[in-house]
C-alpha cells in the first residue's frame, strides 16, 4: 500500500518536471521580455538614452537575469532596442538596430495609455519582444521602450530558474512521502490491525492486547476507518460472546448425552440380563441327564450363540421303554425363539408319550404349536424313536437337515427325508414316518445348521463335506467320541471367528443286546398293540430284501415267533417285493414306492404290503415269465401260490391308486408240521 | 457268483450252498447249477444244511435242474433241509417232484 503510494508520487513528480521543462522556453522568453523591458524603462527614467551604452545595457540585463558569463562573452551584441517619445515617435535606438516598422509602434502607443501594462510579444524563431512605458515617480508617462531578442541570447528560463524548479520537485517529493506516511498510518495500519484481529476471531481467540488497543484507538477517530474499526470491535465482541454461549451449550449437551448414555447402558444391561436369563433358560431346558440304557448310547451338546438362539435337543425313554430323541431349530433369535423352544420341547415330549407313532406325536405337536405361535415362528425338527427291542428306528423329519446314519464299517449316509414341513406353520397336517432296521452298532448323527454353517475367519463354512469326511473317519467310535471329535475339528476350523448360531448336535448309537435272549419278549406289547410297525422299502431288491428280513426278524423275535413263522412272513414279502419290482416297474424300480407294515392283533399277526404299481391282484395272477420252456410253465404263479398256501388269509384291495395286500396268520392254530 | 462248494462222493456231485437263495441271486444260482449239469454232472445232491432261506425264484431253479437231470437219466435230490424250508417244499408241491432226505448218508444211499 505504502509502496504503491510512493511509486505514484514519484511518477507524479517526474510528470511535473517534464511539464515544466516542456513549457520553459516559451515562459522564460516571455518573462525575460517583460523583465528586461521594464528594467530598461526604469533605467531610462533616470538617465538619457544617449547615455545608455552597450556596457550599461548588458549590466542591466545581467542584473535582471542570472545568465552565465560564458554566453555573454561570446555575444556582446544584445538584441535591438528602441525608445519612443510620448507621441510614440522613435526618439532613439540602439546601435545597429534595424529601422522600426509601423506595427511595432502600436505596442508603444498602447503601453502609454493610463494603467496599461507591459506588452509582451512572441515573434518567430524564438524571438520575443517586450514594450514597457517609461514613467516617473508620479506616474507621468515620459515615453516607451521596446526591446527585442532571441532566447539563445539570454538563455532559457529553465536555465535561469533551475534552482527554483529543483526545490519545487523536492518539495513535491517530500509532500508525497509525507502523504504516503500519512496514508500508511491513517489507512493501511488500521486495516492491517483489523486483518490480524479478524484472524484471531476466526481462530476463536480474543485479539492480542496490542491489536485490540490499536483498534480501539482507531475507532475513536471520526472517519470511515474509525467507524469500520468500531463495527469490527462490536462484531468481535459479539462473536466472542456467541462462542462462549456455544461452548456452554456444547458442555451442557455433553452432560445430557453422558446422562443419556448412562441410562442407555442401564437399559442395555437390563437387556443383557434378560438375554442371559433366556440363555440360562435355554441351557436349562436341554435335558440335564441323558437316558441310560445298555442297549443304546446317547451324547449331545449345545453351545448357544451370543444372541439367544432357539436350538434344542431332547432324548428320553418313553413310558413304554422306547428311546425317543429329537433335535430342533427354532427360526429366529432372541427371547421369543427361546420361549418357543421351551414350549416346543415340552409339547413334543408329552406328545411322544401319548402317541405310539412318531408321526402322530409330531402331528399333535404341530397342532399345539400352531395354536400358540403369535410370532409366527417355526421349528424344524427331526424326531426319532428307536425300538430298543425290535432294533428299528421310526422317524419323522419336519423340515430339518437330514441326520446321518453310520452303519458299522460303512460310510455315513443321509437318512431319507420323510417330506414333512416345519412345525408351527400350518395346523392339521399329517406327517409321514419311516421305519428302518438298525443293526447293532449303527449310529446316528444329528445336527443343526450351526455346525455346517459355522464360519472361519476367512468366511468359509464348515460344510457338509467336512462333516461327512469326519463321520467316515470316526466310524466305530462311540457316540461321545464321535461328537467330541467333530466338535474339536469344528473349533479348530473356526478358530477365533465369532459364533453366529447355536451349535447343537447329538449322536445316538443303537448297541442292541448281546444276544436275542436279552430282549425281553412281550415287553413291547403295549405299543405293538397300539399300532403298526412300518417301514418304507428302498426299491432295489439287493438292499431291500435283507433289510425287510432284518425288520421282520427283529419284530418276530420280540414276539417270540418261531423260525417258521418268520420265514413265512419273509417269504411272502420277498415274493411280493420281487413281483412289484420286476413286473410293476420293469427297468425303472426307482419309481416304486413300497411300504411294509406289520402288527400283532390279538393272537394274529397281520402283514400289510403296499405298492404304487399298476393295478395287480396277486390272487388272480398267473406267471408272466415267458423265458421258461413250455414244459416248465406249470410252475407259473409259484411265488404267489406260495403266499396263498402259507397264510390263513390273503386279501387284496386297490386303494388310493395303490395295491394293498394284507396277509393274516393266526398264531393259535399251529400250521401242520410237514410229514 | 454263487459258490456252491462242490465235492464228489463217488460219482455223486454234492453241492453245499450257503445262506439265501432269493430274487437277488437266483439267476447266478441258476447259471452255476445248470452249468454243472451241462458239463455232464447228472447225479446231484444238494446239501441244504447251510440254506436258511429260499424263495420261489430259488425253487424255480431247483425245478429246472431236476427236469434236466431226469432228462439225462440222472437225478437231483436234497438233504438236511431246515424245517421251515421243508414246509415250503411241501406247500408248493415240490416235495412230490424232488426227493428230500433227512441227511447226507441217507441221501447218498439212494443214488
Amino acid at each position: 500500500m505504502i509502496s504503491v503510494l510512493t511509486i505514484v508520487g514519484v511518477i507524479a513528480a517526474a510528470a511535473v518536471l517534464l511539464m515544466l521543462a516542456l513549457d520553459s522556453e516559451e515562459d522564460s522568453g516571455r518573462h525575460s521580455a517583460k523583465v528586461l523591458a521594464e528594467a530598461v524603462a526604469g533605467w531610462l527614467e533616470a538617465n538619457q538614452l544617449e547615455d545608455l551604452t552597450d556596457e550599461q545595457l548588458e549590466a542591466l540585463i545581467r542584473a535582471n537575469t542570472p545568465i552565465d558569463d560564458a554566453s555573454g562573452d561570446e555575444e556582446s551584441q544584445f538584441g535591438d532596442l528602441w525608445v519612443f517619445n510620448t507621441q510614440a515617435r522613435l526618439s532613439a535606438s540602439s546601435e545597429g538596430t534595424r529601422p522600426i516598422t509601423r506595427d511595432e509602434i502600436l505596442p508603444a502607443r498602447q503601453v502609454m495609455e493610463p494603467d496599461a501594462e507591459t506588452v509582451i510579444e512572441s515573434l518567430t524563431a524564438g524571438r520575443y519582444a517586450g514594450t514597457a512605458a517609461i514613467r516617473d515617480v508620479d506616474g507621468t508617462v515620459l515615453g516607451a521602450v521596446r526591446i527585442e531578442f532571441t532566447t539563445s541570447e539570454i538563455g532559457t528560463h529553465f536555465e535561469l530558474y533551475r534552482t527554483e524548479y529543483l526545490i519545487g520537485v523536492v518539495v513535491i517529493l517530500v509532500a508525497l512521502v509525507l502523504g504516503s506516511w500519512f496514508l500508511a498510518t491513517r489507512l493501511a495500519r488500521p486495516i492491517g490491525t483489523m486483518v490480524r484481529a479478524a484472524r484471531a476471531v476466526e481462530a476463536g481467540r480474543q485479539p492480542e492486547p496490542g491489536v485490540a488497543a490499536s483498534l480501539r484507538n482507531t475507532s475513536l477517530t471520526r472517519d470511515e476507518y474509525g467507524e469500520l474499526a468500531g463495527v469490527f470491535l462490536d462484531m468481535a465482541r459479539e462473536v466472542g460472546a456467541r462462542e462462549i454461549q456455544l461452548n456452554a451449550l456444547v458442555e451442557e449437551r455433553t452432560v445430557e448425552l453422558s446422562q443419556k448414555n448412562l441410562a442407555l447402558e442401564d437399559a442395555q444391561r437390563e437387556i443383557r440380563n434378560d438375554l442371559e436369563m433366556a440363555h440360562s433358560v435355554q441351557a436349562a431346558l436341554v435335558p440335564a441327564d441323558l437316558p441310560e440304557d445298555p442297549r443304546a448310547g446317547v451324547a449331545a451338546f449345545m453351545t448357544p450363540a451370543l444372541d439367544v438362539g432357539g436350538d434344542f435337543y431332547d432324548a428320553f425313554l418313553t413310558d413304554d421303554g422306547r428311546l425317543a430323541f429329537a433335535i430342533a431349530d427354532v427360526s429366529g433369535k432372541g427371547v421369543a425363539s427361546a420361549l418357543m423352544m421351551a414350549v416346543g420341547r415340552a409339547v413334543l415330549r408329552s406328545a411322544a408319550n401319548q402317541h405310539a407313532d412318531p408321526s402322530d406325536a409330531i402331528a399333535s405337536t404341530n397342532d399345539q404349536l400352531c395354536g400358540m405361535n403369535p410370532k409366527e415362528l417355526f421349528i424344524t425338527a427331526f424326531f426319532g424313536v428307536i425300538d430298543l427291542e425290535l432294533g428299528t428306528l421310526t422317524y419323522v423329519n419336519a423340515g430339518h437337515d437330514p441326520p446321518y446314519l453310520i452303519r458299522p464299517n460303512e460310510g455315513p449316509e443321509m437318512i431319507p427325508h420323510t417330506g414333512g414341513i416345519a412345525l408351527g406353520v400350518l395346523p392339521e397336517l399329517s406327517y409321514a414316518e419311516t421305519t428302518i432296521p438298525l443293526d447293532p452298532g449303527t449310529a446316528l448323527y444329528l445336527y443343526t445348521d450351526g455346525i455346517t454353517e459355522a464360519e472361519n475367519a476367512s468366511g468359509q463354512q464348515f460344510g457338509r463335506e467336512r462333516l461327512e469326511q469326519k463321520l467316515a473317519e470316526m466310524n466305530g467310535a462311540g457316540p461321545q467320541g464321535l461328537m467330541d471329535d467333530i466338535l474339536f475339528d469344528l473349533r479348530e476350523f473356526t478358530g477365533d471367528a465369532k459364533q453366529f448360531d447355536d451349535i447343537t448336535c447329538m449322536a445316538v448309537q443303537f448297541v442292541g443286546g448281546a444276544s436275542p435272549e436279552q430282549y425281553i419278549p412281550g415287553r413291547g406289547d403295549a405299543h405293538l398293540a397300539s399300532g403298526w410297525r412300518r417301514m418304507v422299502v428302498q426299491p432295489t431288491l439287493e438292499t431291500s430284501l435283507p433289510r425287510v428280513a432284518a425288520f421282520v426278524e427283529r419284530f418276530a423275535e420280540s414276539q417270540g415267533f418261531s423260525a417258521m413263522e418268520v420265514y413265512r412272513i419273509n417269504l411272502a414279502l420277498d415274493e411280493l417285493l420281487t413281483n412289484t419290482v420286476e413286473h410293476g416297474f420293469p427297468g425303472r424300480e426307482q419309481e416304486a414306492d413300497i411300504s411294509v407294515a406289520i402288527r400283532s392283533e390279538g393272537d394274529s399277526v397281520i402283514v400289510r404290503y403296499e405298492d404304487n404299481g399298476p393295478e395287480f391282484n396277486p390272487l388272480e395272477a398267473t406267471e408272466q415269465d415267458t423265458e421258461l420252456e413250455l414244459e416248465e410253465r406249470p410252475i407259473g404263479g409259484l411265488g404267489l401260490q406260495l403266499i396263498a398256501s402259507t397264510f390263513d388269509d390273503v386279501s387284496y384291495e386297490r386303494a388310493n391308486e395303490r395295491n394293498v395286500t394284507t396277509l393274516r396268520q393266526s398264531r393259535k392254530t399251529p400250521t401242520e408240521e410237514p410229514d | 457268483m454263487v459258490d456252491l462248494y462242490p465235492e464228489y462222493d463217488d460219482s455223486v456231485l454234492v453241492l453245499n450252498p450257503l445262506g439265501r437263495i432269493d430274487g437277488t441271486n437266483a439267476k447266478a444260482f441258476e447259471e452255476a447249477l445248470l452249468g454243472r449239469i451241462d458239463a455232464g454232472d447228472t447225479q446231484i445232491l444238494m446239501n441244504f444244511e447251510g440254506i436258511n432261506y429260499i424263495s420261489s425264484a430259488g425253487l424255480r431253479v431247483l425245478l429246472m435242474a431236476a427236469k434236466r437231470t431226469s432228462q439225462s437219466a440222472g437225478q437231483l435230490a436234497l438233504c438236511a433241509v431246515q424245517d421251515h424250508i421243508q414246509e415250503v417244499f411241501k406247500f408248493s408241491g415240490f416235495a412230490e417232484i424232488i426227493p428230500i432226505h433227512d441227511d447226507r448218508p441217507a441221501a447218498l444211499n439212494t443214488f
